[in-house]
């Protein structure tokens, strides 16, 4: 299953379709976001979050992990609509310093532009 | 599941990634029917089990076999959450730093710690026995 993804301006635009980011998901999430990365081989990424509203250790270490990537290509991971739950989590573990996040994906491809 | 006078609910889980939504499912249900229904403390108490499973899993030297059971109990000032396992793991009493953001592993414990107000382990002495792991969270002002 490939996630929910659209382009626009340049920037790949995913959805995270399921309400949980978690050791039982998180392997298989990377793969598919590293998969469309080669596909479309644009390194501004936007992740909409919309639908999270749980999110550990394993999902934190993905997110890290495909940011990661994205930067050492020139590029960029920037989060979209983020659920309070999951902003929450962020926080806790410091995770706001590494990544900017939106209040919508039209913001998030907005910033790009700056 | 067992509920004693509804002020503890104790259920059984296999050893399986596919178990964590019904253990964080068992969290919730229990803080519901033990009267703890303030939204960031079940989240807290979700997630901190959820790590506390995880942690077990990878760590805990227990043979995929064996289950591992959470204990849910209401008490005065909080919420206590016990996890039993079979396995011949350690666990650190003391609280690990946080890692810094770009660091990809290793938040698990850290999680925990900053989730909830006390960990202890009790390790078996005995083959027969269970370990325990005790987690306990405060309530905050209604």
């Amino acid at each position: 299953m490939t996630l929910p993804h659209i382009v626009t301006d340049q920037v790949l635009v995913i959805t995270i379709p399921e309400d949980k980011l978690d050791a039982s998901n998180a392997s298989n999430t990377k793969t598919q976001m590293a998969a469309l990365y080669t596909s479309y081989q644009l390194p501004r990424v936007v992740l909409n979050l919309e639908k999270l509203i749980f999110i550990d250790s394993a999902g934190i270490g993905t997110l890290i992990s495909f940011v990661k990537s994205l930067r050492e290509k020139g590029g960029d991971l920037k989060l979209a609509s983020m659920t309070k739950p999951v902003r929450s989590i962020f926080e806790l573990v410091r995770l706001h310093k590494l990544f900017e996040s939106y209040p919508s994906d039209k913001d998030a491809v907005q910033a790009f532009k700056i | 599941m067992t509920i004693c006078e509804k002020k503890s609910m104790h259920c059984q889980f296999a050893q399986e990634l596919s178990e964590l939504e019904a253990v964080r499912a068992f969290v919730r249900f229990s803080c519901d029917a033990l009267q703890l229904h303030q939204e960031p403390f079940i989240h807290a108490a979700e997630l901190a089990t959820h790590e506390a499973f995880m942690n077990i899993m990878l760590h805990g030297g227990t043979l995929e076999s064996s289950p591992i059971i959470i204990e849910c109990e209401r008490q005065k000032e909080g919420l206590s959450l016990r996890l039993f396992d079979k396995g011949n793991g350690n666990f650190s009493p003391k609280a690990p730093v946080m890692p810094p953001p770009d660091v990809e592993r290793g938040r698990g414990l850290a999680i925990i710690f900053s989730l909830v107000d006390k960990v202890e382990f009790t390790q078996k002495s005995k083959m027969c026995e269970w370990n325990q792991l005790h987690l306990f969270k405060k309530c905050g002002p209604s």
